[in-house]
């Protein structure tokens, strides 16, 4: 008798362990499959910065990057920025320029991106201020470049048009496509 | 544009110019506009395939219009008519308010005379045409006055047909 009570009790354990191994298994395929997104990676980050970058050949003009994050990738040289907010000053000139995000790759070019700012105000040109979405900068050829509209406004003209590069320090730009130019009227 | 701004004199309006293209020289004070284009400022309106604009200080002194031809158009206040005219180039100054028509030009004053030339200049504020031609068969004035018609003749008696 007592026999066939254990063989009765391993039957019962083992349906019971069927059973639990089925259940855990119909979970698992119930639960969406989430494959946890590899983290950027970034060698540093710092959050709500202010920095001073000076250039010995230059020593009259200094950059001031003021973002409230910024993360650098040091293996691509990448730097990504949210909100930031770069302002040249040299002797007779401050141009800065805003926006909701910024990238800069290989420490050259930097893409501005989101309700783009940028103004420049000198002593002996005439106040100028740029906007668009989006627009790229390279520090080494001081070009700047939009494939969407910009608009130029100094205190008596307002430009706009599609696909513009340029270079506002020599003050010479184009625009190729939809442009309109408005002169305010003199007063003789 | 509100009442005000129509009566307002052309030249106290802002200057719009609308194109394809455009390749500025801001420090040298000099814009080129290229394909379609068209400059208005109240009721004037100029014309050009291409256009230069010398523009100081960001204040517009001239513009020269080339086209197939270049255009120009503008209302007269006190004649209450259009001044119309076209050339191969049209040169626009600003400060003098004066037009120069050059190559194959014309301009009409709407329902009284036309003037066709080499070389054609407008006064705007004089109201003045001055016309300069030379002896070569293709490079003579030609001018054409519209005989006004019997509505705007003066009511003179006419003499008895016999």
């Amino acid at each position: 008798m007592s026999k066939k009570l254990s063989w009765l009790l391993f039957i019962l354990l083992s349906l019971l362990m069927f059973v639990l191994a089925t259940q855990q298994m119909s979970y698992t395929t119930q639960a969406p499959a989430v494959t946890p997104k590899p983290l950027e990676t970034y060698s540093w980050q710092i959050f709500d910065s202010t920095t001073w970058a000076l250039d010995a050949q230059k020593p009259n003009q200094q950059n001031i990057i003021n973002a409230k994050a910024i993360y650098y990738q040091e293996t691509q040289k990448v730097a990504k920025f949210t909100e930031p907010r770069i302002i040249q000053v040299s002797t007779d000139k401050t141009t800065t320029i805003q926006s909701q995000f910024a990238t800069s790759t290989n420490e050259t070019q930097i893409l501005f991106e989101g309700n783009v700012l940028m103004q420049s105000q000198s002593l002996n040109q005439t106040n100028k201020t740029l906007k668009t979405q989006q627009i790229t900068y390279n520090s080494d050829t001081q070009q700047l470049e939009s494939p969407l509209e910009v608009v130029l406004t100094d205190p008596k003209t307002r430009i706009s048009g599609k696909g513009f590069q340029g270079n506002l320090e020599e003050g010479h730009y184009q625009f190729a496509s939809k442009v309109t130019t408005i002169f305010s009227p003199t007063k003789d | 544009e509100s009442s005000s701004e129509t009566t307002k004199p052309d030249e106290e309006q802002p200057v719009e110019v609308i194109a394809n293209r455009l390749d500025a020289a801001e420090k040298l004070g000099k814009s080129i506009y290229i394909g379609d284009v068209v400059i208005t400022q109240g009721t004037t309106k100029i014309t050009g395939d291409q256009v230069s604009i010398e523009h100081p200080l960001s204040v517009l002194e001239s513009a020269v219009a080339t086209g197939k031809p270049a255009t120009f158009k503008r209302y007269s206040l006190e004649q209450q008519k259009w001044l119309t005219g076209h050339a191969e180039q049209i040169t626009y100054n600003a400060k003098l308010k004066t037009l120069l028509f050059q190559g194959d030009a014309l301009v009409e004053q709407e329902g009284e005379n036309s003037i066709q030339g080499p070389e054609i200049f407008y006064d705007l504020t004089q109201k003045t045409l001055r016309a300069k031609g030379s002896g070569e068969a293709d490079q003579r004035i030609k001018v054409i006055f519209t005989p006004q018609t019997p509505a705007e003749t003066p009511s003179t008696p006419t003499p008895e047909q016999p």
